[in-house]
């Protein structure tokens, strides 16, 4: 049989208002984004959230109800699987159970017809730190190792775009954090453009330059990972990503570049910088304000002396108490009545606040955010990892 | 006692299990027993009885059917010698042989079809697979008779198109024969090919087509080979009762297509010669031993999963 051809391109990929539909239900709605050639880019989002789907249409696995797909210049939206500069690494590995890892490896290059495959698969097999077992069968290797070689089958290849469908969700704890490491190092190596689709919000952080939340079909927000758990937009990666604290206020005024907010607590400056864009100035707009538990500094209201004022703080006392080792959570019940988590780290064991004990909770400006009170205050609670 | 095995004591006391007594050694064997001694009886002891008969020879002066228990190795000598014999001994596996190729011709697809394109109605075409056994054998295989009749439509289609003379037939003929034992034994065929491909993992043959293997390719590199049990199985349980089927050949042939299965049952019925019908059942089941070793050999199930 005449080989067929593949198409050949390289540069970044676009997405392009890409929709999936199954029935009524859209999977992924009119979602448009660029991965940037040599990025390694994750889809974060829980599961039904169409990120799998979103990697199925990149592979050509599934047909996009209305949308294009590019890679550099080249329209790949309906090319054939099996002619796209794509290659797979699949969630449960599918390696071929009738081949040796060797077949296995050399597989899509034979299908290329690339005559002598020895020297790319040797290197492949080098790559992942396997190349003793060329010879074994998948089902005589660990989980580990097969989803190395599923990795080295794909890699070989030198896609213009690797697909990872939650690749390590197999594997045990210890296993997997390795593997984040190893998946870095060898993306690096290699320097081919990683797509890697988890629901696990470590491992896209731990490895993505670029992460984008994914939520009912669409991309809720995306960026560099630190951008997302400093400055969420919305309150599902506000809690998706990490925990948050979010309570509701209403704006009192803009002040310069200062945005000042009340509730029944009290007054709160934020920076304007730490607004999201989705938030209307006007006075009396409802909003959420937000801020990370581990940026809040916990005190007894006793010491507190006078009112910092620079900080925003809110007063009320601990309910409950956990100790986890590098840090101690209270939970907090301010006077207004609203539930603050903090985490303290644990500087001296012996300093620990009791349950009952009046305390002031302060965070500096910037460390807050400030979202549109339209938000679901648990959206993304529930299922974060 | 090591925390291990006292965590392991604890384990086994709290999933409610007894530690294994001694008898429990013996429950393999017992429950082998049965199976045993069925095939003791019903296979070993005819068997040995059937290879003694095969031996024996006529006593002298004595009346038809009547033998003494020698060791006349002679007989299997002067049987497959015999051209009466080793013909259609070779003309049963010319056409089981057939019949296989052509049961795996049709049963293949069929099998790959409800495998992958059935979707709800997978279950309903399972069914279909077996319906025929509903109805017995005989009155299957003498349907395809009437079916295949001079005066039927099948054969006034084929004479009136020219495919077939206006005198020739369709019935009795070696046509009809492989056709019986091809439509007999494709349930046989189609059933365990069907098992290996529908254990199949789909997500295999996407990855072949993510690896660039065009569909074809991936059906010859991936599905093909994952079902090679079903098809060792499934052209076993065709070709091994077809080589010694007498019903197809009786029903639907005439005497020039008799096989050997006709043979050992006219022997054994009609001239009561027992030793040489003994001796033909021995070659028959030697050959098919033979041959499927070579098969099973060659093709080499153990490495698939």
């Amino acid at each position: 049989m005449a080989k067929h051809d593949i198409t050949q391109a390289e540069g970044d990929l676009y997405l392009e208002n890409l929709t999936k539909a199954f029935g009524d239900f859209k999977a992924v709605n009119d979602l448009s984004l660029q991965v940037p050639q040599g990025s390694f880019f994750a889809l974060l989002g829980p599961s039904g959230c169409g990120k799998t789907t979103t990697l199925r249409m990149v592979a050509g696995l599934e047909d996009p109800t209305a949308g294009n797909i590019r890679i550099g210049d080249s329209d790949i939206t309906y090319t054939k699987p099996y002619a796209r500069p794509v290659n797979t690494v699949f969630q449960n590995y599918a390696l071929f159970p009738h081949m040796d890892i060797y077949e296995n490896v050399a597989f899509g290059l034979k299908r290329r017809g690339v005559k002598d495959t020895q020297k790319q698969v040797d290197d492949a097999l080098e790559l992942i730190q396997l190349s003793s077992v060329a010879k074994r069968k998948p089902t005589q290797l660990s989980g580990g190792q097969q989803q190395r070689v599923a990795l080295a089958r794909a890699i070989v290849n030198r896609p213009a775009v690797l697909l990872l469908d939650e690749p390590l969700g197999a594997l045990d704890l210890k296993l997997r954090r390795q593997m984040q490491l190893e998946l870095k190092r060898i993306q690096t190596e290699v320097g081919l453009t990683f797509i890697h689709v988890t629901h696990d919000q470590e491992e896209a952080m731990t490895m993505a330059d670029t992460v984008a939340v994914m939520n009912e079909g669409v991309i809720e927000q995306m960026g560099p990972p630190t951008d997302l758990y400093e400055s969420p937009k919305t309150a599902f990666v506000a809690n998706f990503l990490g925990q948050s604290n979010l309570f509701p206020a209403k704006i009192v005024e803009l002040s310069g570049e200062d945005l000042i907010l009340e509730d029944i607590d009290g007054r709160y400056i934020m920076p304007m910088s730490r607004v999201s864009d989705r938030v209307s100035t006007t006075a009396g707009t409802g909003v959420l304000v937000g801020v990370r538990p581990e940026k809040i500094a916990i005190t007894r209201f006793a010491d507190a002396g006078e009112a910092p004022t620079h900080g925003n703080f809110v007063d009320g006392h601990v309910l409950s108490m956990s100790f986890l080792g590098v840090s101690t959570q209270y939970e907090v019940r301010t006077r207004g009545g609203d539930m603050i988590n903090v985490f303290s780290q644990n500087l001296d064991v012996h300093n620990v606040l009791p349950p009952g004990t009046e305390v002031r909770l302060s965070w500096l400006p910037h460390h807050g955010f400030v979202l549109s009170g339209g938000e679901d205050i648990h959206a993304g609670m529930d299922q974060a990892s | 006692m090591s925390v291990a095995a006292a965590i392991g004591d604890t384990m086994k006391d709290a999933s409610g299990q007894e530690p294994p007594k001694k008898a429990g050694r013996f429950v393999p064997y017992m429950l082998m027993a049965p199976g045993m001694l069925w095939l003791a009886i019903f296979f070993v002891v005819p068997i040995a009885s059937l290879f003694l008969t095969s031996l024996q020879t006529p006593v002298p002066g004595g009346q038809v059917g009547e033998f003494e228990q020698t060791f006349n190795f002679a007989n299997y000598v002067n049987t497959l010698t015999d051209d009466t014999y080793y013909v259609p001994l070779i003309r049963s596996f010319v056409y089981s042989g057939i019949a296989t190729l052509l049961a795996l011709a049709i049963g293949y697809p069929l099998a790959y079809a409800i495998a992958f394109k059935s979707g709800k109605n997978r279950n309903l075409l399972l069914v279909m697979v077996i319906a025929p056994f509903f109805v017995s054998f005989i009155l299957r295989t003498i349907a395809w008779r009437q079916i295949l009749a001079d005066e039927g439509f099948v054969v006034g289609i084929l004479r009136s198109i020219g495919l077939v003379s206006e005198t020739g037939g369709l019935y009795p003929s070696a046509f009809a024969v492989i056709m019986g034992l091809t439509y007999n034994f494709l349930p046989f065929m189609t059933l365990p090919i069907y098992a290996s491909l529908e254990r199949v993992d789909p997500r295999l043959i996407e990855a072949s087509g993510d690896l660039y293997a065009h569909p074809f390719t991936g059906f010859r590199k991936v599905t093909f080979p994952l079902s090679m049990p079903g098809v060792v199985a499934g052209t076993l349980l065709t070709f091994i009762p077809a080589a010694g089927d007498y019903v197809n050949a009786a029903l639907l042939g005439r005497p020039s297509n008799t096989m050997i299965g006709n043979r050992i049952e006219y022997t054994f019925l009609s001239v009561n010669d027992y030793p040489t019908a003994a001796v033909l059942s021995f070659i028959l089941m030697a050959c098919i031993l033979a041959m499927v070793l070579v098969y099973v050999r060659r093709v080499g199930t153990e490495d698939l999963v």
